[in-house]
């Protein structure tokens, strides 16, 4: 269970969210969606940890989050970045091997389970191929696919994703959004995830946060949170819902 | 194919061997193995003379300041995350060579040289900490920029006092600036320092391998990035101080090392870090003999050859496919 109480964040001196209240429990699938600069990237920052709170308390499996040693937070807590990039020359399986770190001992050495890890997921995610390229030949999507491998390679049942889907196609899309689900249920904990395409939080999440642009907050299941009313309100932008067999869609007015 | 760590010590540490031998015979007096050996043995006789006052301490100085460049090379790049960074891009060695050319200007006298240039890049650093308002939060970027403005500051300082020289004085300034190793002493403080160095660096190595993904993907994956921060600077910045004290302005060294095992496949810290010590250590014991011997008895400093054999192969180096260029 992932709690926060009264939770105040602040970028510089600007503030981002009042005073949320939220609650996740292990086995659900949450999408935080928001406007550009709506706070999604520092809401899941201060989550895992990277950002600092201004106010308010964040729990997590029943211990305040900052009493959480790092390496054993990131043992059951893992956090995907937007645009992780390499600067040096490293190759991908490499940096694969890199989220193995929160299993490894103090001075451990990457074992062959280690190894044997990387290799069954870049075999899943489609990147086997591609595991002796240097990072930086790789084209965006690429990259990303490499990120979310990375996420399943640290074997972190609470996964905090920012923007998973950033350019990926729509095969890998559907393909790799269920694995990371499917990971995150089978180790007993929940996947929170920032998502920009409002049919993928219908389809593959149980909850929402909406960040809505006057600093307000809604939260709760996606049938009760997602409607064309509050989605017109996050963009500022007319939204109409048609319901089909597939269930409800949603479609920016023209 | 990446090369097998013990393999790549083995090679490494054989070329320092060779590199240090072809140092202890050749000069403007040319000694045999024979000759050596005997020399080592009996430091008394004409060879030990030359071998023990002159060629081993050079010798000595060479492969520390080599060790030391090539690490605190290794180092800004992780830190800074950005692969063109070298010891001298902070300042630190601007902020040395100032206070050295300094001392030479007011008269001071060579003897102290080391000291004041240590003394130097210590101030140096600290205006950098200063400036680039640290209390406030670690940007690389800033600390970048300002480590750069501070070292074209000192720079223009540098211009002025070769501008008010002397011929005679110009010419150890000079020499200092470009980098020189000729008037070297046993190395006792750099070498432990260097060991200090490089310890901590192989004990933060593991976390070192992590900052490679970034600061904010390291810090998820449970690295103290904050601490880890402060020691590559504490470490790259020391390591700079105390190359410049022994040898001046030497350049090419902390990018070329560091680079070149990259590209055969290095890129685990746990392996890059010590080695690339001793390629350091290698490639200025080469240079500096070379120096020796190249237009002997004129000796020229040994930066000249450093950049010399730097600016084509960092050519090559941009042009690799693990650099974003195109070529296998």
């Amino acid at each position: 269970m992932l709690r926060l109480s009264n939770l105040r964040l602040e970028r510089g001196a600007k503030p981002i969210l009042q005073a949320l209240t939220w609650q996740v429990a292990a086995g659900q699938v949450w999408g935080v969606l928001g406007a550009n600069g709506a706070g999604k990237s520092s809401l899941l920052q201060a989550l895992v940890g990277l950002l600092p709170v201004a106010g308010g308390a964040i729990e997590w499996l029943g211990r305040p989050l900052q009493h959480w040693h790092p390496r054993e937070r990131a043992g059951r807590l893992c956090f995907l970045a937007q645009d992780q990039i390499a600067d040096l020359p490293i190759r991908l399986r490499d940096w694969l091997l890199l989220s193995r770190y929160p299993h490894q001992g103090r001075w451990g050495r990457e074992s062959a389970a280690d190894r044997a890890v990387v290799d069954a997921v870049m075999q899943r995610a489609h990147l086997s191929h591609l595991a002796d390229k240097w990072t930086s030949q790789l084209s965006g999507g690429e990259r990303q696919r490499m990120a979310l491998a990375g996420v399943l390679v640290q074997q972190a049942p609470w996964m905090i994703l920012d923007e998973p889907t950033n350019h990926l196609d729509l095969h890998h899309q559907m393909t790799l959004l269920p694995q990371l689900i499917e990971a995150s249920h089978s180790g007993g904990g929940a996947l929170i995830m920032s998502l920009h395409d409002v049919n993928l939080a219908e389809q593959f999440c149980s909850h929402c946060l909406l960040l809505l642009a006057d600093g307000q907050t809604l939260a709760g299941p996606v049938a009760e949170v997602l409607t064309a009313e509050s989605i017109s309100r996050i963009y500022r932008y007319p939204i109409e819902v048609i319901t089909g067999p597939m269930g409800r869609v949603f479609v920016p007015q023209r | 194919m990446p090369i097998k760590a013990p393999v790549l010590f083995l090679l490494l540490s054989l070329a320092l061997l060779l590199a240090m031998a072809w140092a202890l015979g050749a000069g403007s007096i040319a000694l045999s193995w024979a000759e050596i050996w005997q020399g080592l043995w009996q430091p008394q006789s004409p060879q030990g003379l030359l071998i023990w006052q002159l060629r081993i301490p050079r010798l000595l100085a060479a492969a520390c300041c080599g060790g030391l460049l090539a690490l605190a090379g290794a180092l800004m790049q992780l830190l800074l995350r950005n692969p063109l960074a070298d010891p001298a891009i902070l300042g630190v060695s601007a902020g040395a060579s100032f206070v050295a050319l300094s001392a030479l200007g007011l008269g001071l006298g060579a003897a102290g040289l080391p000291l004041y240039s240590f003394a130097g890049a210590l101030a140096a650093i600290a205006l950098v900490l200063l400036l680039a308002d640290v209390r406030r939060g670690w940007q690389a970027q800033r600390v970048l920029l300002t480590g750069v403005v501070v070292a074209a500051g000192f720079g223009a300082g540098i211009s002025f006092w070769l501008t008010l020289s002397s011929d005679l004085r110009l010419h150890s300034m000079l020499f200092w600036l470009m980098g020189d190793l000729s008037d070297a002493d046993v190395p006792v403080g750099p070498a432990v320092g260097l060991g200090f160095a490089l310890l901590c660096a192989c004990l933060l190595a593991g976390a070192c391998n992590l900052m490679l993904r970034g600061e904010l993907a390291a810090q998820a994956l449970g690295v103290p990035v904050a601490a880890v921060r402060w020691w590559l600077f504490l470490l790259a910045c020391g390591c700079t101080a105390l190359a410049v004290s022994l040898g001046g302005n030497l350049g090419f060294i902390g990018l070329v090392a560091p680079h070149s095992l990259r590209l055969f496949g290095v890129w685990d810290q746990r392996i890059l870090l010590p080695a690339c010590c001793l390629l350091g250590a290698v490639l200025l014991v080469l240079a500096d003999t070379a120096a020796r011997l190249l237009l002997a008895p004129v000796q020229i400093p040994v930066g000249v050859l450093t950049a010399a054999f730097g600016v084509p192969l960092l050519l090559y180096l941009l042009r690799q496919q693990a650099y974003g260029g195109r070529d296998a």
